[in-house]
């Protein structure tokens, strides 16, 4: 089943819904410019087609004909009121508002004043208000792609007089390519790691041979194409990508260079992990996956040698290899197409940032654990605390951020956004706990959501979900045990959804000693009398904390 | 010539090229409506590197009409 998205305009779509039709089911109002009218009737099209993304895309060619000032401030006042009822009544699901590039008529003088930028920049921040006021609300930056393939190359007057739709060929691709893009950023699985190259990738030459002095990089001149492909890595990582090394040198060449170099941006404390050897790079992969707990399908690979390339493509097929730049010099474009393909995010939150240091405890955690001794003893070594609490209001974007990437250790797989997440918190029958771990070796924030909704004589656990993170610690064991020491009424009810991902978690509630009632399909429904439960005791945390 | 331009228009279409000739009517034919009259100019334009000009396209009934101005380039 297509995604259904929504296309808002005052010019005409029809070419641009062509082209996204293929991946989305598009919804545009009929006749032109009448998105207005279409948002301000509540009756309307738009509001009963139940579309998960709506993109309002607003074009500047008409402002040509505004006479003045005055009336172009009262068009835009127009499309303020509009997107302003359109931002009240959607506040489930996102809506994109582009910035808008201002035609306004070049008959002047030197001495008459010009309003292009001031409106343009009203615009801005009118739309970048919204979005800092709603959390469903984001600007798309359409003058940036006008402004990156120049007007003369974006518009064609011929499109115009023919069709009310101004945009040329490339014009039109460019909008379908940043309309897509954003959907992605909604839709798309974002790639959590990158996996980097170092001779000829993040510097260039061979250190081998070249020697640290020998290599290019640099802040200025030639070699500072590859200290600003670092930079935009470096941009990447605060936002929550993972960075890797796998690279094929004698580890002290490369050392050498990663803590001694000048302008190396990237040091050892930026990378998860550090594969320097002579192994083929599939099974550093592989072993990546592994002291991670990260899926292929997480893995992006950089390396400008084909053959490394298409090693990886042949053996990772879920990998993304994109092709390396020949031209070095737009090794910060390419990164830039990289970000935008597959790892930007809506937004970013304080889990993400930092990312990397909870993935390098991981790992140290991975190490002790490789020292053979059972599950308990490991657990207690660790030191883990684990804090579960009623949520707390600045707790919403990240419980929604896990609800929509979560796919392991997710029992129902219910996807709800910040705001359906905010009306369900505000019904008494409803309670969303999160829970808190950290061990000895980091924190690992907030990890896990259960949603529990009562009805007269039982408990429904309705979302019960764990970043992938922290399983294999056995939390969910405790959350549980807490859950149920704390319920109010006779019967908890535990349901698995089955899904593509979430196997690790099939038998969960077997485990957890609920028994089964029904089971169509997989879909499974399970019961547990809450008296006849015995409270366990988790000695080797060594702190379980609950809060009601 | 003919066979090339008419598998490109086709192409562009998303039609069998069986189902065109060069008589094939503007506004007859269901597939070639206003919208893809449009995408017709835009892909011959930059396939055959040449700019149609308003004026021309207003006056295109046919293929043939399409063809004539791809070729008197």
């Amino acid at each position: 089943m297509k995604r259904k998205i929504a296309l808002l305009s005052n010019i005409t779509l029809d070419l641009i819904a062509n082209k996204l039709g293929t991946e989305y089911d598009v919804y545009f109002p009929d006749g032109f410019d009448t998105w207005v009218q279409e948002v301000l009737n509540a009756s309307s099209g738009l509001y009963s087609y139940g579309a998960e993304v709506i993109i309002v895309l607003l074009d500047g060619t008409e402002s040509v004909l505004w006479k003045d000032l005055d009336e172009a401030k009262e068009r835009i006042d127009v499309w303020k009121q509009a997107v302003s009822t359109l931002t009240d009544n959607v506040t489930a699901v996102p809506i994109f508002i582009t910035t808008v590039d201002i035609r306004e008529n070049r008959i002047k003088s030197f001495e008459e004043r010009k309003y292009r930028l001031e409106l343009e920049n009203d615009w801005y921040q009118f739309v970048q208000d919204k979005a800092e006021k709603k959390n469903n609300i984001y600007a798309l930056d359409l003058s940036d792609t006008v402004s990156d393939i120049g007007r003369n190359n974006f518009y064609s007057g011929k499109m115009w007089y023919m069709s009310s739709m101004p945009y040329s060929r490339d014009g039109i691709n460019a909008v379908a390519s940043e309309i897509n893009r954003a959907l992605n950023s909604v839709f798309s699985q974002r790639k959590k790691i990158i996996s980097l190259d170092l001779d000829n990738t993040l510097w260039g030459g061979v250190v081998g041979e070249d020697g640290p002095e020998g290599i290019e990089l640099s802040d200025h001149k030639e070699g500072q194409r590859f200290y600003d492909f670092q930079r935009q890595l470096l941009e990447m990582r605060k936002r929550g990508i993972l960075l890797a090394i796998n690279s094929k040198n004698n580890y002290d060449d490369a050392e050498a260079v990663i803590s001694d170099h000048p302008a190396m941006l990237l040091r050892e404390s930026d990378f998860v992990s550090q594969k320097i050897n002579w192994e083929n790079k599939t099974s550093n992969i592989k072993m990546m996956e592994k002291e991670l707990n990260l899926s292929e399908n997480g893995f992006i690979f950089i390396d400008d040698n084909p053959i490394e390339q298409e090693t990886v493509k042949g053996a990772c097929p879920e990998v993304t290899v994109p092709m390396f730049p020949k031209d070095t010099s737009t090794l910060r474009s390419f990164a830039e197409d990289i970000w935008f393909d597959y790892c930007r995010p809506l937004k970013v939150l304080g889990e993400d940032l930092q990312k990397t240091e909870m993935y390098q405890s991981e790992a140290k955690r991975k190490q002790e654990m490789s020292g053979s001794l059972n599950l308990d003893e490991y657990i207690s070594r660790l030191e883990i605390k684990i804090d579960i609490h009623r949520i707390r209001r600045e707790e919403f974007a990240r419980v929604a951020q896990l609800c929509s990437k979560t796919n392991q250790f997710n029992v129902t797989t219910k996807r709800y956004t910040e705001t359906e997440l905010e009306e369900m918190d505000a019904n008494a029958d409803n309670v969303i706990y999160v829970v808190y771990a950290s061990d000895k070796y980091g924190d690992s924030g907030l990890i896990s959501v259960i949603i529990l909704k009562k009805s007269e004589d039982e408990v429904k656990i309705d979302t019960f979900l764990m970043s992938c993170r922290v399983m294999g610690r056995n939390i969910e064991n405790v959350i549980i045990n807490e859950i149920i020491a704390n319920c109010s009424k006779p019967k908890l009810i535990g349901e698995y959804i089955p899904t593509a991902k979430n196997a690790p978690v099939k038998e969960l509630y077997d485990k957890l000693g609920f028994s089964l009632i029904s089971d169509e399909n997989g879909h499974k429904l399970y019961e547990l009398v809450v008296s006849s439960y015995q409270r366990k005791q988790f000695d080797f945390y060594k702190e379980i904390r609950f809060e009601e | 010539m003919e066979k090339e331009f008419l598998n490109f228009v086709a192409d562009v279409m998303g039609v069998d090229v069986s189902e065109l000739s060069l008589e094939t009517k503007y506004n007859e034919y269901e597939k070639w409506n206003s919208l893809m009259m449009l995408t017709l100019v835009m892909e011959l334009e930059l396939e055959y590197d040449i700019n149609i000009p308003i004026e021309s396209v207003n006056k295109v009934h046919s293929l043939r009409d399409l063809y004539e101005i791809v070729n008197n380039k």
